[in-house]
């Protein structure tokens, strides 16, 4: 499971994905929407992509995992859309034979995420809003 | 030649449209549509230090040579997760 979607996230669907028999361990990351902005209370977020490329680049994250910890279970799920506070955006999980290399291989995924996937989020609070950067 | 562009985010809104079909020269690079660009939609220079470009779904450098049919698109910066 590598995508973008404009539903709701079920983590538990996505850690799903990446058991197996022969893995000790899942480690997933869930990033959700946070309240504030410094003082500022936060209404909702509104997220925008570019579908097509952003799931090439889920792939391209998912086979980076794969040459540097030869790990094949990577699912990451980003949601798009209107978000409000306390709603899950995006849910990373890596099965792997022990701990050490999925705890690795997720932060790597999210870190990567961060930096190529083209996905973009709107603050929105009372009185104004912003692309965020 | 033509080649289409496609807006996202902030650029979507600053510009007012999804997707804009462009004739350009051949030997066209990005770099020289961000140009074009910023004449017609002057709150776009402000950002002209921020942007990477994708062709075709794939990141590039400013100075790709661009070709008939292709899709452009300025990426601003990234905010997902």
């Amino acid at each position: 499971m590598l995508e973008i979607t404009e539903e709701p996230i079920d983590p538990e669907l996505v850690t799903n994905e990446v058991r197996r028999d022969t893995y000790g361990a899942v480690v997933s990351f869930v990033g959700m929407v946070r309240g504030y902005r410094g003082g500022e209370r936060i209404l909702y977020l509104e997220h925008d992509a570019y579908k097509d490329m952003a799931e090439r680049k889920l792939r391209q994250i998912a086979d980076e995992i794969h040459t540097r910890w030869n790990l094949e279970d990577v699912a990451i799920c980003h949601r798009i859309g209107r978000l409000e506070v306390g709603e899950t955006i995006v849910v990373i999980a890596v099965g792997a034979p022990h701990r050490w290399e999925a705890f690795e291989a997720c932060q790597y995924a999210i870190d990567r995420l961060k930096e190529i996937v083209p996905i973009w989020k709107k603050e929105v609070w009372d009185g104004g809003e912003a692309w965020v950067k | 030649m033509k080649i289409e562009l496609r807006f996202f985010a902030l650029y979507r809104e600053t510009v007012g449209k999804e997707q804009i079909e462009m004739e350009v020269k051949e030997g066209t690079t990005p770099a020289h549509v961000w140009r074009e660009l910023c004449q017609d939609f002057p709150k776009l220079v402000d950002q002209s230090d921020t942007w990477k470009v994708a062709v075709n779904g794939e990141y590039v450098d400013p100075d790709f040579t661009l070709r008939e049919g292709d899709e452009l698109t300025f990426i601003p910066p990234l905010s997902g997760g």
